[in-house]
């Protein structure tokens, strides 16, 4: 028989119990009836190929699996033999079951996407264009996904000598470096650097060294909206990390198919290199998380770094030489001894090493501030953010909204050179002034790097932030407005936070209103704004794109606050001014586990009690100062307005003044 | 012809096989004699290319093993068959590893046996399963045919029709069969053939009863009663004594009769009545195993 009659022959003895076949077919057409079916309904938030993390799931999903079933002969003794007692290479029976795998994967994929594609462009024109691109990357991409997890699965179950080491080796496999990356290092260093706030290249370790994250990166998981989904192209670098993932994965593969003994199959291990590498690096992270773990809890990492060095290091290496033995006791070697593995000393070596090279890294790190960078962004936990976004900041477990602020006041010119110069007095005083708010900054260097380190701030430093506050290009970005051009045709609206009224206004108007707020925000210093809540704002809506820019009026701007008088506006009506019919206050407080309550509701009707609250309540949309100008929301309170003219009510939302 | 040279194999601290020689003729029902542990199973294993020695060389017929992987059939003592397969699915799926499998063979022998061909294997019983496979295994019409303990728990009916199968495929064509046991009973009536191996090594092989030939069993009976024992121990010192076993005047002695005078001897002592008997298998083996380290009762019985 030809080599090539015999590989077909194997082959088709692949789908012998058509399970493989039934999983891909089966999968793929229930993916495509559900993509049709939502593709018949919406076109804009449906996605078949790139962008959407449910296929992502289906190709991991289907990796994993074909790759267990296609190779599950190597983990059964009895079928194993027979088919090793034929006469047929082992090599034949193994690629001949790659290829059936991926065929069973690649032939209905395919054809699922050819459909949908086509499907789509039928119905959406928008998508039309981009039929044959969309569809071609999102094969390309999720043959990619598909081909790492199933050379993952193939390379466990051939490493390994029975199914439950097969899959706790897959998802060691899988979870080890985003344990590493996000459980270890990232715990490290929060508790030893003073300034941390976010790694960049940490990240970008985790994306490329963690398969699922590589292939939500790779496959466009993280975009939402149709015309970058439809225009995405994974980056160089995720797609060269696939490239080396599946190509080192299948080397692996071949090696270890190779040098694969039959008789080791019912084992936990059937190579001893695997075994030996598992081994360390089980030890090696375990160690590490608990050193970890220990820093976390104990507190200490910052006020002593070096001690908490040390116990770090000692907690490493004894958690490494415990897990060792356990390890060892699970493999059941008669004579479990250390020396047996000499060189499971590398493990402990590293981790000792590594738990002590945060504490001596960490003044480097620290004391990072470039001379020289293209930009800097800046967020300073309070300013020029509402309470919510505050709130969200202040926490610190999450980057989205300190990244949004960043990116919004990234200063490149003169505001630059005052932030830089405001950062070096910061950073100076980083160790010894206690924290009032925290300062997110964001280096951006020329080439092309970002950098990012999170400061404590003391009050003092708050105030000297009016160095930056102050410059022409830190308030272009806090008041957009300033920059507006060509506004006679847009839409005026006023809001104090309680109603809006359009303002009828002529053209001119509206341009020297622009004027006047340029002038005004000319002239603001930051000091001013520990002085008062805004008034309203002006929404100026563009006839041209439809958005809408936000003009913040304090009582300080002459300027605008005269032009809005004009224009029909009482700047001067508060709260206070407005018919209140009721207030209604909830108060919460902590009862212990298991007992009900915990709320306190209180409505106030009466004349005089609605009048004594109105005087003490603003707005919660006018809270956009926090840290200059707080205001208490320990009660969350709600009021009933009544507009005579419509004769309505709305309810809004207030927080308490500061009591004089 | 299978020639085994230096055979070694072990399994991490365990020697499975250690330097094993052996040749297999041609056309001969061979068995493979050990206890469990001995090196049956691994030397099997290792000739149908399942495992990969550690050291030494197997050829067959003068290529190298993976070069000769179709002229051999591997019958396990409990053998793997596809969920729900019959005899005629595994039929077919041998006929295409195979080229020589005779799928009306089959369907004959099992018919004869009274197996039912579509009738899924795991419904039979272990007698059946081996029956059935036994005839898969000779239809394929491979040149040697590796059986595991084949024999090993069946009934005796069972077993002599599946030893009947042997012989009337050995009658039909020249093909080698190797089939190892932990039990002389189940080859001694089969093979002509036999090694021990025992801890991994070769401890003997060949035609035992070819080897045997100067050993003799005589059944004596001496004139006086209270005389017997006496004359069976002065009879050590002329002759060469295997085995006696004295029951009042009759005596039975298993001698090495080189020089064929051992009759002559016994009737020089006053015996009335001699009488050379036909040798079992199991007293060749006890007589060729004599002064070897090797304890032949354990796999007697």
């Amino acid at each position: 028989m030809t080599f090539g009659k015999c590989f077909i022959n194997w082959i088709k003895e692949a789908g012998r119990g058509h399970l493989c076949a039934f999983a891909g077919w089966g999968t793929m057409f229930v993916y495509g009836v559900l993509l049709i079916t939502r593709l018949s309904f919406n076109t804009d938030y449906t996605y078949f190929g790139v962008g959407s993390v449910e296929l992502i799931w289906v190709c991991v999903g289907l990796g994993l699996f074909l790759g267990f079933s296609e190779f599950f002969y190597l983990l059964q003794q009895k079928k194993q033999d027979f088919y090793y007692s034929l006469p047929v290479k082992k090599d034949v029976i193994f690629w001949s079951r790659y290829v059936h795998g991926l065929v069973h994967f690649l032939v209905p994929f395919l054809l699922v996407m050819a459909v949908c594609g086509v499907y789509q462009a039928s119905l959406d024109m928008v998508f039309a264009p981009f039929t044959g691109s969309y569809t071609a990357k999102s094969m390309l991409i999720f043959t990619g996904v598909f081909l790492i997890f199933y050379h993952i699965g193939i390379l466990c179950v051939t490493i390994c000598g029975n199914i439950i080491s097969a899959v706790l080796v897959c998802a060691s496999f899988i979870l080890y470096f985003p344990v590493f990356i996000r459980n270890v290092l990232t715990t490290f260093c929060e508790n030893y650097f003073i300034t941390y706030y976010r790694i960049e290249l940490l990240e970008k370790l985790n994306n490329i060294l963690s398969p699922f994250d590589l292939s939500v990166s790779m496959s466009g998981g993280g975009v939402f909206e149709k015309p970058l989904v439809l225009r995405f192209a994974p980056s160089g670098i995720w797609v060269a990390a696939a490239a080396i993932w599946i190509l080192v994965l299948f080397f692996l593969v071949v090696m270890a198919s190779g040098k694969r003994r039959a008789e080791r199959t019912g084992r936990i291990f059937t190579l001893t290199a695997a075994e030996r590498i598992c081994e360390t690096a089980i030890a090696f992270l375990s160690g590490m998380w608990v050193a970890g773990f220990i820093i976390d809890v104990s507190g200490m990492a910052k006020s002593r770094p070096l001690w908490t060095g040390v116990l770090g290091a000692a907690v490493s290496i004894i958690v490494v030489c415990c897990v060792h033995f356990l390890l060892e006791a699970i493999m059941k070697k008669k004579d479990i001894k250390f020396s047996r593995r000499k060189w499971q000393l590398v493990a402990c070596v590293a981790a000792a090493g590594m738990s002590a090279a945060f504490p001596v890294g960490a003044p480097a790190y620290d004391g990072y501030l470039p001379e020289q960078v293209a930009a800097v962004g800046i967020s300073v936990d309070g300013i020029n953010m509402d309470y919510d976004t505050y709130l969200e900041v202040s926490r610190r477990n999450e980057c989205y909204e300190a990244d949004s602020q960043m990116e919004k006041y990234t200063l490149s010119s003169e505001g630059k050179t005052a932030v830089m110069g405001w950062l070096r007095t910061v950073a100076e005083q980083r160790r010894t002034s206690e924290a009032y708010t925290y300062a997110d900054v964001c280096f951006l260097t020329e080439d092309g790097s970002s950098h990012y380190r999170s400061y404590p701030v003391s009050r003092e430093a708050v105030e000297a932030f009016a160095a930056v506050y102050e410059t022409e290009e830190y308030k272009r970005i806090a008041y957009p407005a300033v920059e507006l051009e060509a506004v006679s045709e847009n839409r005026f609206t006023w809001d104090d936070g309680i109603s809006s009224s359009g303002l009828k206004m002529s053209g001119d108007e509206k341009e020297a209103m622009i004027a006047a707020y340029r002038e005004d925000v000319a002239e603001l210093r930051m000091e001013e704004l520990h002085t008062t809540l805004p008034l309203g704002e002006v929404k100026i809506k563009s006839s041209k794109t439809g958005g809408t820019t936000d003009m913040l009026i304090y009582p300080f701007f002459e300027h605008t606050c005269a032009l809005l008088k004009k224009c029909g506006v009482d700047t001067g009506k508060t709260l206070a001014s407005y018919p209140v019919k009721s207030v209604e206050v909830m108060e919460s407080y902590y009862v212990p586990a298991g007992t009900s309550g915990g709320v306190s509701r209180s409505y106030y009707e009466a004349p005089d009690e609605v009048e004594e609250w109105k005087q003490k309540l603003a707005p919660y949309e006018l809270d956009l100062q926090p840290l200059f100008y707080p205001l208490d929301h320990s009660k969350d309170i709600t009021i009933e307005v009544e507009d005579v003219e419509t004769n309505s009510t709305s309810y809004v939302s207030c927080a308490l003044l500061p009591e004089m | 012809m299978i020639q085994i040279r230096e055979l070694k194999k072990n399994f991490d601290d365990v020697c499975a096989v250690s330097g094993l020689s052996l040749n297999i003729p041609e056309g001969t029902l061979f068995g493979i004699l050990g206890t469990n542990g001995a090196g049956k199973t691994t030397m099997l294993r290792i000739l149908s290319g399942i495992l990969e020695a550690d050291g030494g060389e197997i050829i067959i017929d003068g290529e190298p093993l993976d070069k000769a992987k179709e002229k051999i059939f591997f019958l396990s003592d409990s053998p793997y068959y596809f969920p729900n397969a019959g005899m005629e699915q595994m039929a077919k799926f041998y006929e295409d590893q195979y080229p020589d499998m005779d799928r009306e063979s089959v369907a004959f022998m099992a018919e004869a046996l009274e197996l039912d061909m579509s009738r899924p294997l795991r419904t039979f019983s272990k007698g059946m399963k081996r029956q059935a496979f036994l005839i898969l295994a000779l239809c394929a019409r491979t040149k040697y045919l590796l059986c595991d303990e084949v024999f090993d728990g069946l009934d005796p009916i069972v077993a002599e029709v599946m030893k009947n199968l042997f012989r009337q495929e050995m009658r039909e064509r020249r093909f080698t069969a190797v089939v190892a046991s932990h039990r002389l009973n189940e080859l001694e009536d089969i093979c002509g053939n036999i090694a021990i191996l025992h801890k991994g090594g070769l401890v003997t092989a060949g035609d035992m009863k070819n080897r045997a030939e100067h050993v003799k069993k005589f059944q004596c009976v001496f004139e006086e009663e209270e005389d017997t024992g006496r004359i069976a121990s002065e009879l050590q010192k002329d002759l060469d004594i295997v085995r006696s076993h004295v029951d009042g005047s009759f005596v039975t002695l298993v001698v090495r009769d080189k020089t064929n005078d051992a009759k002559e001897i016994l009737t020089s002592r006053a015996a009335v009545l001699i009488r050379e008997a036909p040798m079992s298998l199991e007293e060749v083996f006890i007589a060729e195993m004599e002064g070897r380290d090797y304890d032949i009762r354990k796999v007697l019985h």
